[in-house]
């Protein structure tokens, strides 16, 4: 069995190919760059997706060494994200589904980057640390859902970086550059650190960061924005630790790739005998294998939409969604 | 001689004595990972709060009692209660949140949020059978009707997390407790309640029908 994955919530629109025991045949992405200083437009990056998607699909099959008739289904992300973004995928998975007479399956992003997270680390049952763009969680699964254990009530770390990042003029993604200053920063400021029980608030970081910027060096910002946020993120995981016991702690989505990230959570599952999973830097930002691999799971056990149904949402969450491998 | 009976998100916890007494020792260990300057602040800042409140809660709640609290070392010296907390039995009795919403609703309508309301900060006294509040580092006065009920959805999403085979049943009683000490009318805050969960990302309550 093989099935083909299309990922466009975002700045990515990307395909993958993936095999029943979730070998990666191919996964080829394209990111739409915004103008520096300014986030995505989401209607630039789902003409972008459109203008890439022919080339990328075509790629991914080609490096495969599959065609369209040789797939046992199609899936697509279903949300959330960019409404323009998401039709672009949606509209393709649709299309191609019906063309062919294959399956298809509408997957939540949130649950790609988790799954294949998994598949990837080959963690079992872990706390799961979903740190993307879209969201900021910290989840563990249980019957057949993902539970949120705490969360962002504002905005998220990866906006956050993103966005403290193109008020200094960086282009959109800017976590590698935020990453890059803040290790030549040294002095350290005290910016809000802002906790309610398992849930974080990052919107006062960023407002006082901004204002920072007027007597304090860019560098010495960046460095205090990545340690109080990423304090405030090891404070909930080691809550969330302490109260499940859980013997593997899982990084996943775009932000896993700091390396100062890692370090504290090294830290952190060690001082509670956790296992520190992260999933490799290649993978952790959008992809299409996110998407086909939850497609192969939900695959077998027989689930599918109609394309008539196959709809978008922008706002889908994630503990709403069944995961019916896990229990 | 301490002895340490478990290892909480920034607390190390031991066992031992306050001359004759029995006594617990909550002592704020310094995070490794954390920047100094951080560190020390959080530290000092949360264990001179929840000494602070721990007293102030007491007028209306039953909390532990203090004995000492060092700055220096971080650390808060209170009374050992024989117990049990209410993550390990509210499986088989899920009514038992009706308590945890009720001792809620009282710091509530005394100007003071919790901030870190869990069944695990819920400990029974078996010997004088009554219930404690304790954990109160992220506790602080308010009287922001907002903050209470960031609050009660702390509980629920605890109760959503850890207690899932008993949420409804839990929920319902925590509520009634709730708002059956609370001075707020229920729909005006249940509204405030929603209104928090929906600021969250990605709110929208719906699922794909396979």
């Amino acid at each position: 069995m093989i099935g083909l994955g299309i990922e466009s919530t975002a700045h990515t629109f990307g395909a993958s190919v993936i095999s029943n025991e979730g070998n990666i045949l191919s996964n080829l992405k394209d990111v739409y760059r915004p103008p520096q200083g300014s986030g995505i437009h989401p209607r630039e990056a789902s003409r972008h997706h459109s203008d890439v998607a022919p080339k990328i699909l075509k790629g991914a099959l080609k490096q495969a060494a599959v065609t369209y008739q040789d797939l046992d289904f199609i899936a697509y992300s279903a949300g959330p994200g960019l409404g323009p973004c998401l039709r672009v995928g949606a509209t393709l998975a649709r299309f191609i589904s019906a063309y062919y007479n294959k399956p298809l399956i509408p997957v939540h992003h949130g649950v790609g980057h988790i799954e294949l997270g998994a598949l990837l680390t080959g963690a079992q049952d872990p706390l799961v640390l979903l740190l993307s763009g879209g969201h900021t969680m910290i989840l563990s699964a249980q019957r057949k859902k993902w539970r949120v254990f705490g969360e962002t009530l504002d905005i998220t770390l990866g906006q956050l970086i993103d966005q403290f990042g193109r008020s200094i003029g960086l282009a959109s993604p800017a976590g590698p550059q935020v990453e890059a200053l803040a290790l030549k920063g040294k002095k350290f400021i005290q910016l809000p650190y802002v906790v309610k029980g398992n849930d974080l608030s990052f919107s006062g970081i960023l407002s006082a960061a901004k204002k920072a910027l007027k007597s304090v060096s860019v560098e010495d910002v960046a460095y205090s924005l990545q340690e109080v946020a990423f304090s405030m993120l090891a404070e909930t995981a080691e809550r969330a630790l302490a109260l499940t016991k859980k013997s593997e702690m899982m990084v996943v989505g775009g932000v896993a790739a700091n390396k100062r990230l890692k370090e504290v959570f090294e830290n952190v599952a060690g001082r509670h005998k956790s296992r520190l999973l992260i999933v490799p830097p290649e993978y952790a930002g959008d992809n299409g294998a996110q998407i086909a691999w939850p497609g192969v799971l939900y695959h077998k056990l027989g689930y599918r939409v109609e394309p008539e149904r196959a709809i978008i949402d922008q706002s889908w969450r994630i503990d709403e969604v069944e995961v019916p491998w896990r229990n | 001689m301490e002895k340490l009976i478990s290892r909480g998100a920034e607390a190390d916890i031991y066992i031992g004595k306050w001359g004759f007494l029995d006594a617990v020792y909550k002592v704020r260990v310094k995070k490794p990972y954390m920047v100094k300057d951080l560190d020390v602040f959080l530290r000092k800042s949360r264990t001179i709060r929840e000494a602070k409140m721990l007293r102030a809660a007491r007028s209306f709640i039953p909390t532990p009692y203090v004995f000492y609290v060092g700055l220096k070392t971080y650390t808060i010296v209170m009374q050992f209660i024989e117990g049990q907390v209410m993550k390990d039995i509210i499986k088989s009795q899920p009514e038992l949140s009706y308590v945890a919403g009720k001792y809620l609703a009282k710091l509530h309508n005394n100007g003071i949020a919790h901030g870190d309301p869990n069944t695990s900060n819920m400990l029974l006294d078996i010997k004088r059978n009554t219930w404690l509040m304790i954990d109160f580092g992220l506790s602080y006065y308010t009287e922001r009707i907002e903050d209470y009920a960031v609050d009660f959805h702390l509980f629920k999403e605890i109760l959503n997390v850890q207690h899932v085979d008993v949420y409804d049943q839990a929920l319902n009683a925590f509520s009634e407790g709730y708002f059956s000490t609370s001075k707020i009318t229920k729909d005006k805050f249940l509204n405030k309640v929603e209104e928090i969960e929906k600021r969250g990302r990605y709110a929208r309550r719906r699922n794909f029908e396979f």
